[in-house]
């Protein structure tokens, strides 16, 4: 197992570095110059030029890159050109709100599609139905619009929970930063719940359909046995590689609940920085979301191979 | 395991009596489908009843009758001196210890997670309540037994040929020391060889503990090598039953004709007989556009002697010389215009009934 | 709890969603730590949401932080605006002893939070680094204009000027008047972590969380105090980047004003439209009057065909939901003492003038012209061109985002949209208007008879001689027709009638002395 995670980190290294080196380029592809657009539309261009040289913008790409690089090893990613805090500081003040709402989330759909679906292969019939239909309306719906729905109905009209904002779990404690992420996670569950349940729902209804659990059940292995200990596992694979892909697809979608919420989280920093041009806190960004994919992917690996023999053995 | 006092020697190991399943169908208002109809079977200690039948015959579903995995519709079902027939899959701990399966697909029967001690143990702490210790030396037995290596233990199923794993499902099943296994085409994914090791390993096995099989498959030839008994199923109805030599030899009935026709012998003039039969039923099956009866004959859209009274009588069960026959030739008194005919019949030499 | 049958059945469902044992439980915390507004007893508190951008530094000269919002409650301004007039503050009086020189009298009683001494020399400091850093947001850039300063006494300053301003006291009002401690301002990144000020309030660094909210609390040394113009205890800034996020969080409490988009409506909420405030400004497009690149528009009378070809009431509507104020080509209302009833008559919508417009400048067949607008504004300039087409003339679109300045600077487009905030003083906003070295005036073109007036009535000491020389300058530039489809745009202020009461000023910023508690 430790030998099969090493294998799987040695190949994650070089990726980080082609995804840093693609993210820095990418963004100097971007037209404008942060100088002009943090002077704002007044400035002369003495002033413009002056910010750039502060800055460091006027030196080759290449030299930007190779510093940068290096900064970025030593976990240094620069200042932000607006607001000249460390980008590092910027972006982990901004990881916890994002990260909050898409492991929730991913813990909701994860637990909850699991029970949906096993309970749709398990019973069939009419719970079959509901799950289908329950899961089929939470994919159907956009998750703005969701978003809006539960802010009317469990903010607005029955002010149970804030409507918007962030509170820290560090300072604030568990019970409001819960109950400031619990309608951002519903909002963001509700596509990936559908996914994940039928997920569930067809690998349990294959590994029920195996010889293995029909001569557990024809000996009288009691069911919950069946189930959680020798169909659950089975099931749980091809389930896990799902809930990687849509914790991935969830990292993209909290970029608008964080703007409709009002969370401090990364997909806001991004959106702000790339209409400020602060191209250094957007590299920066960019850096961490593809960490957060390879990251995730590697879990996901992992977790599949704990749970399953035969991937370990190739 | 058993519980003493319930076998005596009049009463067989398992007596199963007018047996109907019928599974529902998905969607509203289907008529559900009738897998097995009216079938009856005995099967005493030690012994080996084979059923043979082609696909969709029903073969399956009595072994999953008898395991409490379909639902019975009505009969009646008695293991060892109990009426299993409506025990649920789940309340059969008692019944374990007595009866286990063996399924086909050596890929499916095996749970891919746990390794094969873990399979081993599952029915040794479930059903004989073994704790982990002696459980590990029970399996290492098991494993000698199905002449699997020691360390066969730690490794999991994907470690293994699809033999190996069939080996491995019946050491599980031997685990608890059962009086009946149920071997649902237990060797039909294997190549010939490893057919023939298995079916060695099933014999050895039971001449050591006396164990009864219920041996299912779709092969004439194999089932009746292997068991003392056959059952010929068709459309969930029995054919003909009787001694395996006999009905390997002389199949009697129009469809355990058909069935041995499908296997090739060396013999030429056998063969010749063979290909007749063959080319009957093709016609037969050609020339005929009804479908099965509802009462009457199932067979009788593709026999090559379907008379009128065979899409309208159920043929009764008829002795016939050492074996039970369903079909009307075979019953003097059906009205059947060739009854009478079956020693011509048996012997290949019956020609087809005019239409 | 008495619930609504519906809310209740509501309910049940989301308890089925397997949600409702973590719903109960976290109601409690969540409503007693969302509370934004609402008497508690400790005292008056009230958030106000804004867009942002946040202060990184706390510098009042420094474009990135100039922003009243943020500087209003650590800082104290010369001199007060409000109910249309200049108030005493900082500063107790001030006069122009000639058009070129203002001397003000300062108050001697205030201290920053560092403990140095607000005085003449203070005021010095403050202006001498707004000229050397090149301060240029909106009214600061006048302050380029001082020729000189000199200290009479503690509490007397002189203030040369090259040319008169007669609205440099407006100014002082507004972003050019934000006193900050001269000690922090001569230290390296002085104020870069905190404010260092003489107002109101002090920022809560505890309590403020970067890009999320900055909260203030009183500063109990103030040295207005007893004045009571500041009645809250506690000022919370909540960013909300999101319009919607923003009403959402108002209708539930967690806000008690904001600025909102015309159009929304907050249940419970109070609205009030003002000319003033950080929505307020000038919208339109600009053409190259220059015609380097389009050589029809060097032709006034092009120019003036296509203000006559644009509905600007209609786009008013359409675009701002009637909160706009369609314009003359100039950033002059009606409200603005620079308004004249000459200037009310030109440019109402009439094609067939615009059409005889192009046809005596040789353009009966109109001509072709591009026009620059970002991604937000794109259906606005779409609406211009649509209307231009109606008389020939064939605008094509081009959206810029990142690159806008380059763009610009290139100087190789026809037209542009803008959308320039307003000082509020007729004669600063013409003056910017006309300046030939504006952002987007990149060919340098001038318009001598707009300036040569702006520069009489600068002069002028007489208001009312002075405001005449305004109503000329305004139809000059007017007639000039740099600017086309002008919208003069004002600011949306809603709030929770319990908590507060907004009463915005006719112009300039919405301070916060004009949040006061509801009568
Ligand atoms: N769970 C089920 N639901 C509905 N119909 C079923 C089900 N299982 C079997 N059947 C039907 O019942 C009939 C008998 O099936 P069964 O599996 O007993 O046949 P079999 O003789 O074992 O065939 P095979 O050789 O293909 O295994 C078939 O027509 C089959 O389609
Ligand atoms: S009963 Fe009739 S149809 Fe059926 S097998 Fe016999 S002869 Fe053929
Ligand atoms: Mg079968």
């Amino acid at each position: 197992m430790t030998r099969y995670v090493l294998r799987r980190l040695a190949v994650a290294v070089p990726l980080v570095l082609v995804v840093a080196t693609i993210s820095f380029f990418l963004v100097q592809l971007v037209p404008g110059s942060p100088a002009a657009a943090i002077l704002g539309p007044t400035a002369t261009q003495d002033q413009v030029d002056a910010l750039e040289r502060s800055l460091g913008l006027d030196a080759p790409a290449t030299t930007q890159f190779v510093d940068w690089l290096t900064g970025a090893a030593h976990g240094d990613l620069g200042r932000s050109y607006v607001t000249g805090q460390p980008v590092s500081d910027a972006l982990s003040q901004a990881l916890a709100p994002t990260l909050s709402l898409a492991v929730l989330s991913t813990l909701l759909t994860l637990g909850l599609g699991l029970v949906m679906g096993m309970a749709a292969a398990v019973r069939g019939g009419r719970t079959d139905k509901a799950v289908q239909w329950v899961g089929s309306l939470g994919m159907a719906i956009p998750n703005f619009w969701l978003a809006a729905l539960l802010v009317f109905v469990l903010a607005i009209e029955l002010p149970l929970f804030p409507a918007t904002g962030y509170a820290e779990l560090a300072t604030e404690g568990l019970g409001p930063w819960l109950s400031h992420l619990v309608l951002p996670v519903l909002a963001l569950s509700a596509v990936n719940l559908g996914q994940i349940a039928f997920q569930a729902r067809a690998a349990f209804a294959d590994a029920l359909g195996r010889d293995y659990v029909r001569t557990l059940q024809a000996t009288g292995t009691p069911r919950r046995r069946v189930l959680f200990k020798h169909v659950l596992r089975n099931a749980s694979v091809p389930v896990v590689t799902v809930t990687g892909l849509t914790f991935i697809f969830t990292l993209g979608g909290v970029v608008i609940l964080e703007l409709i919420f009002n969370l401090p989280g990364l997909g806001n920093l991004m959106l702000r920085s790339v209409q400020t041009n602060d191209f250094s806190v957007v590299q920066g960004g960019v850096l961490y979301f593809s960490l957060a994919v390879i990251l995730v992917n590697l879990v996901v690996d992992v977790a599949t191979a704990s749970l399953d023999p035969r991937v370990r053995v190739r | 395991m058993t519980v003493p006092g319930t076998t005596s020697p009049s009463s067989p190991l398992l007596r199963i009596a007018d047996l109907h399943v019928d599974y529902k169908l998905p969607g509203w208002r289907t008529t559900p489908l009738r897998a097995v109809d009216g079938v009856d079977l005995t099967l005493a200690e030690g012994e080996t009843l084979g059923v043979v039948g082609e696909s969709g015959s029903g073969k399956s579903t009595i072994g999953r009758a008898l395991l409490g995995l379909a639902p019975v519709t009505s009969g009646s079902i008695e293991l060892a001196g109990h009426d299993i027939t409506h025990t649920k899959a789940g309340d059969r701990k008692h019944i374990a210890s007595d009866l286990q399966v063996v399924f086909q697909d050596p890929y499916g029967s095996l749970n891919p997670s746990r390794t094969v001690g873990k399979t081993l143990a599952e029915p040794l702490e479930a059903v004989a309540g073994a704790d982990g210790s002696t459980a590990l030396a029970e399996i290492r037995g098991l494993l000698s037994k199905v002449r699997l290596p020691d360390d066969a233990v730690d490794r999991y199923p994907n470690a293994f040929s699809g033999g190996q794993r069939q080996r491995i499902a019946i050491a599980r099943a031997m685990a608890v020391n059962p009086k009946l296994i149920v071997c649902d085409e237990a060797i039909s994914a294997l190549d010939v060889v490893t057919q023939a090791q298995v079916l060695n390993l099933l014999r050895d096995l039971q001449r050591d503990t006396g164990v009864a099989f219920l041996f299912i498959a779709h092969n004439l030839p194999v089932v009746s090598y292997f068991s003392d008994r056959v059952l010929v199923l068709y459309r969930g109805r029995v054919m003909e039953s009787g001694p395996a030599a006999t009905i390997h030899a002389r199949p009697a009935h129009p469809y355990s004709q058909a069935l041995r026709a499908a296997v090739p012998v060396p013999d030429v003039a056998a063969q010749r007989v063979l290909r007749r039969q063959r080319q009957a039923v093709v016609r037969a099956t050609t020339a005929q556009a009804r479908p099965a009866p509802e009462q009457g004959c199932p067979f009788a859209p593709r026999c090559p002697h379907a008379a009128e009274v065979c899409w309208t009588t159920r043929p009764a069960d008829t002795p016939f010389e050492d074996r039970v026959v369903a079909c009307h030739v075979f019953d003097a008194a059906s009205g059947h215009p060739q009854a009478g005919g079956a020693p011509d019949l048996v012997a290949g030499e019956l020609a087809p009934t005019a239409p | 709890m008495h619930l609504p049958r519906t809310v209740r059945s509501l309910r049940a469902v989301v308890a089925t969603g397997g949600v409702v044992a973590l719903a109960a439980g976290l109601a409690a915390c969540g409503s007693s730590s969302s509370g934004g507004g609402g008497g508690d007893a400790a005292g008056e508190s009230i958030t106000i949401a804004t867009t942002g951008p946040v202060p990184s530094f706390w510098n009042p000269w420094d474009p990135g932080s100039a922003t009243s919002t943020f500087l209003d409650p650590v800082y104290d301004t010369l001199i007060h605006y409000s109910d249309g007039e200049l108030q005493p503050w900082l500063a107790t009086s001030w006069e122009f002893t000639d058009p070129n020189t203002l001397e003000l009298k300062l108050r001697d009683d205030v201290t920053f939070t560092d403990g140095s001494t607000f005085d003449a020399d203070a005021v010095q400091a403050n202006l001498q680094y707004a000229i050397d850093a090149g301060a240029n947001q909106q009214d600061q850039t006048f302050l380029a204009n001082i020729s000189g300063m000199t200290v009479v006494d503690d509490t007397t300053i002189d203030i040369a000027l090259t040319q008169p301003n007669p609205a440099l006291p407006y100014d002082f009002s507004q972003l050019s008047g934000y006193m900050a401690s001269p000690e922090a301002l001569a230290t390296e990144d002085g104020l870069q972590q905190e404010p260092v000020g003489s107002g109101p309030y002090l920022l809560d660094t505890d309590a403020t969380r970067p890009g999320v909210t900055v909260v203030y609390k009183r500063n109990p040394d103030y040295w207005a105090a007893d004045q009571d113009l500041f009645p809250f205890d506690t000022v919370t800034y909540s960013i909300i980047g999101d319009p919607t996020a923003a009403k959402n969080a108002a209708t539930s409490g967690q806000v008690d004003a904001l600025t909102v988009q015309p159009g929304t409506d907050i249940t419970g909420f109070e609205q009030v439209t003002s000319e003033s405030g950080d929505q307020a400004g000038i919208t339109g497009a600009w053409v190259d009057m220059t015609g380097t690149v389009t050589p029809a528009l060097g032709d006034e009378r092009v120019r003036q065909a296509l203000n006559y070809a644009v509905n600007t009431q209609q786009l008013g509507e359409v675009a701002y939901q009637d909160t706009a104020i369609p314009v003359a080509g100039v950033p002059i209302t009606p409200d603005s003492a620079a308004y004249s009833s000459q200037l009310g008559d030109l440019y109402s919508f009439d094609p067939d003038k615009a059409k005889q417009l192009l046809a005596e400048a040789g353009y009966a067949d109109g001509f072709d012209m591009t026009m620059i607008a970002v991604p937000q504004a794109e259906q606005f300039a779409q609406a211009i061109a649509g209307q231009l087409a109606d008389v020939g003339v064939r605008v094509s679109v081009e959206v810029h985002g990142a690159d806008l300045v380059q763009t610009v600077q290139s100087g190789a487009k026809s037209s542009g949209l803008v959308l320039q905030r307003l000082t509020g003083d007729a004669g600063q906003d013409l003056q910017n208007a006309f300046d030939p070295n504006a952002f987007f005036n990149v060919h340098h073109g001038e318009a001598t008879d707009v300036t040569s007036l702006l520069t009489q009535a600068a002069q002028a000491t007489d208001e009312s001689a002075r405001n005449a020389l305004y109503q000329q300058a305004a139809v000059a530039g007017a007639e000039q027709s740099w600017y086309i489809a002008t919208l003069v745009l004002q600011t949306v202020t809603a709030y929770d009638p319990s908590v507060v009461t907004v009463t915005p000023p006719d112009r300039g910023a919405i301070h916060l002395y004009d949040y006061q508690l509801p009568s």
